[in-house]
This record gives C-alpha cells, structure tokens and sequence, in this order.
C-alpha cells in the first residue's frame, strides 16, 4: 500500500530579529508553500514571531551525542565526496530545551557537515546534533512579515483565567438554593 | 471628516449590518468543518478563517452600533444570537451549506478576493471610522486570500476527481457570487457620497483578478446561468437551521453574561 500521508516539514522560528531560528515543530504539507503557510497557521497564532523556515523532516539529518559516542573513530572514515554546499547546523543543548540554529559549515554530504559542525560549532554541552542543507530550506520573505506575522499582535488573546466561570456558576447555585 | 445626515445614517446602518452578517454566516459555515476538515493542518487553518470572519463580523457590527447609538458591548451580540433569520441580510452566498471541501474552499477563495478588494477601496472611505476598521480587515483578508489561492490553484490543477469537484462549486457558487455584489437599495446616496465603493467598479475590480486566476487554475464559470431566487431579504431554508444551531445556547438563557 502506498502511503497516503503528505510529507512531514520540519519548522524553524524566529522570535525576534536579534535571536536565532529555534525548532518549532512540524507539520504535513503537500509542498513547501503550503507547509510555510501551514507553519504560521500552527505556530504563529502568537505575535512573537518575525521569520519562518520549513524543510522536508528526510533533509534533516539528526545525530544525538550518546549515539556519536558510541563509536567516536566514524570522524576519520568522512571521505564528503562531491560538490560543497551551505548546511545549517542546529543544536540542542538540554532535554528541556529545543534545536537551535548555531551556524553554518559547507560540506558535500550530510555525515561531512555533521563532521565540520562538530569542529565549527564546538560545544560539549550538545545532547542532539542536526545538519540541514540550506538549498532545502523554504523561508519566509521579509515581504511576508506584514501579512504572515503582524496580524496576530492585533488579535485579542484570552486566557482561560479571564472568564470567571467557576464564580458565575457559584453565584447561580447560590441563587438557586436560595428561591 | 464627512457629517452623516439621517439618510445617510440609516444607509450606512443598513450597509454595515448586510457587511456584518455576511463575515459571521460565512464564518460559522466555515467552522462547521472544525474537527472534519480533511487533514489537521487545515482544520486549523480553516478554523482560524473562520474566527478571522467572525472578528470581521464584531467589527462591523461595532460600528453599527456607533451610528445608531447601541451600546457597542452588548449590541453586536443581540444582534448575531436574538435575531429571527427573517432579520438577517446576509447575501445568500453564505448561507449555503458548506458541501465538499472544494466547495467551502472557493467560496471562500470567491469572498476574499471580493473583501480584500472592499477593504482596499474603504481605507480611503470619507468616513473615518469605516477606514480605519477597514485597515485592520484588510490585512486579514490578505493572508485569508493566500491561502485560499493556493488551495484553489492545486484542486484545479490537481486530480481529475480534484477538478471536477471544483468545476462543480463553481457552477454552483457562480451565480451566488455575481448576486452577492448587487447593491442594496440605500447604497447609492453612501457611493456618491465617497463612504462605500460604487457598487460596478467593486464587482468589476472583482473580476478582473478571479477570472483570469480561475482560468489559470483550469476552473470555468458558467456561461449561463439562471438568476438566484433568493435574496437578503428572503433567505433559503439553510439560513433558518444554521440560526437554530448557531443561536440555541444564546437562547437558553437571553440575559446571561459572558
């Protein structure tokens, strides 16, 4: 049987100019132009957010730490044979944390950018390791931030706190028990 | 700013009523498909539409209010959740029921394109109040029509099965939509007054964008087609049971506060 489901994006945010793009999670799209739209309608109902990025989730190639250390020598037998291209490389730093964007490194294949990441945005702290070819990468244009993104600093958001349901509903059992 | 006289009050009211009840019928047949639209994503997206709409519809009706003196807290509510259907005057176009989701898909890609276009003709309306809300729905309606472009597109374009069912809405919806820019009969002191888009150069500024994006989407209105035989004064039966679904927590109890 074929699979049915759209492909999974991965999301990437950005909260503010001065801060880097963080995992925001994913979503299924039939193409990049409408997981981007679909991204902002999951992820942008907040006005904290100025820029985008989706890729395929099969782009994103992951490594975790433990799995690294397992066996440390795979670095030497890197052959990265091919033409060089831009990777984005995006690190989590503790289990409560997400993937952020820490910097880029150019490397043929994914397991030669995951080898110049781990040189080129050393830290020991990283508990997952991801690496993203940027040509796979569909952004949001500074266009889009008027459209995509301002909107929602308009809208009125409600904390469920706001609505005194539990006082109203107390005030009418008390009316009640007193007729 | 323009002072309204009391003819050119009562038109403006009548105006923003017939505005406001298309955004909210229109908004609830879209949130019908909470929960059923065909994949999550668009549930969501589809639902946050559907609010988009409603907050256009409290917009408009706030404004009405502002003219005719309600109090603008508690009008807009009256108006949406005590009004028997024979006081609505929303065109008939969004009363319809919501169908597939080709259908639901293109009346609303047919209804941004025709907000958006109102929108950029009212945010140099010669009263204020009115442009500056116009503003706020216009950027609104901007991402909506993104949206519904790129759904629109890709159903055309897409399976045989996909262009059919578009095909299909479009016969359909076609004739609705040309109705739905008819202009109500108090709108022309309001058009020559600089306050609402004339009615033909809206609907004319309409299609200049929908048929060529329709063409190119593989879609074809209907070369003819009978004229639709209800209007915004005497509703189909769907906008009757839409009310009754739409107005029976309201009217459990008319005087709770919310």
């Amino acid at each position: 049987m074929t699979d049915t489901q759209w492909p999974e994006y991965i999301v990437f945010h950005q909260e503010s100019a001065d801060r880097p793009h963080d995992y925001a999670g994913a979503v299924h799209a039939p193409d990049a132009e409408l997981a981007l739209i679909n991204a902002r309608d999951v992820f942008v109902r907040r006005p904290d957010c100025v820029s985008l990025w989706v890729v395929r989730a099969d782009r994103v190639f992951a490594r975790t730490a433990e799995e690294l250390a397992v066996a440390p020598d795979w670095v030497d037998s890197v052959a990265d044979d091919g033409e060089a291209e831009i990777w984005l490389v995006f690190q989590k730093l503790n289990h409560r944390g997400t993937h952020t964007h820490v910097g880029e490194v150019e490397a043929a294949t994914p397991t030669g950018a995951l080898k110049a990441a781990l040189t080129a945005c050393a830290n020991p702290s990283a508990i997952v390791w991801w690496v993203v070819p940027t040509r796979a990468v569909t952004r949001s244009k500074p266009d889009d931030v008027a459209g995509m993104f301002e909107i929602a600093k308009r809208k009125m958001f409600r904390d469920q706190g706001e609505y005194h349901t539990v006082t109203a509903m107390r005030q009418i059992a008390e009316e009640k028990s007193r007729k | 700013m323009i002072e309204l006289d009391n003819r050119l009050k009562t038109a403006l009211a009548d105006k923003l009523l017939a505005m406001g009840d298309d955004e909210l019928i229109l908004g609830h047949r879209d949130s019908e498909w909470c929960g059923h639209a065909p994949i999550l994503e668009e549930d969501i997206a589809f639902a946050n539409i559907a609010l988009d709409e409603q907050g256009h519809a409290a917009i408009w009706y706030g404004l009405l209010s502002e003219v005719i003196g309600e109090d603008k807290e508690t009008y807009p509510d009256r108006l949406a959740f005590l009004r028997p259907p024979s006081e609505f005057r929303n065109a008939p176009l969004m009363e319809l029921p919501k169908g597939d989701w080709a259908f639901s898909m293109l009346r609303q890609y047919l209804f941004d394109v025709a907000e958006l276009k109102c929108a950029d003709w009212l945010v140099k309306s010669a009263y204020q109040p009115l442009a500056d809300a116009a503003a706020k729905v216009q950027r609104e309606e901007f991402y909506h029509l993104r949206h519904t472009q790129a759904w629109t597109r890709r159903l055309g374009l897409g399976t045989k099965e996909s262009n059919q069912r578009m095909q299909a809405a479009l016969d359909a919806l076609w004739p609705y939509a040309i109705h739905y820019f008819e202009p109500l009969a108090t709108d022309a002191p309001l058009a020559e007054a600089g306050i609402i888009p004339p009615a033909l150069e809206w609907q004319v500024s309409w299609e200049a964008q929908v048929l060529p994006f329709l063409r190119e989407a593989n879609l074809k209105p209907p070369a003819s087609f009978e004229l639709v035989a209800v209007d915004r004064l005497r509703h189909s039966e769907h906008l009757a049971a839409l009310l009754g679904e739409m107005q029976s927590v309201a009217r459990l109890q008319p005087d709770a506060s919310w």
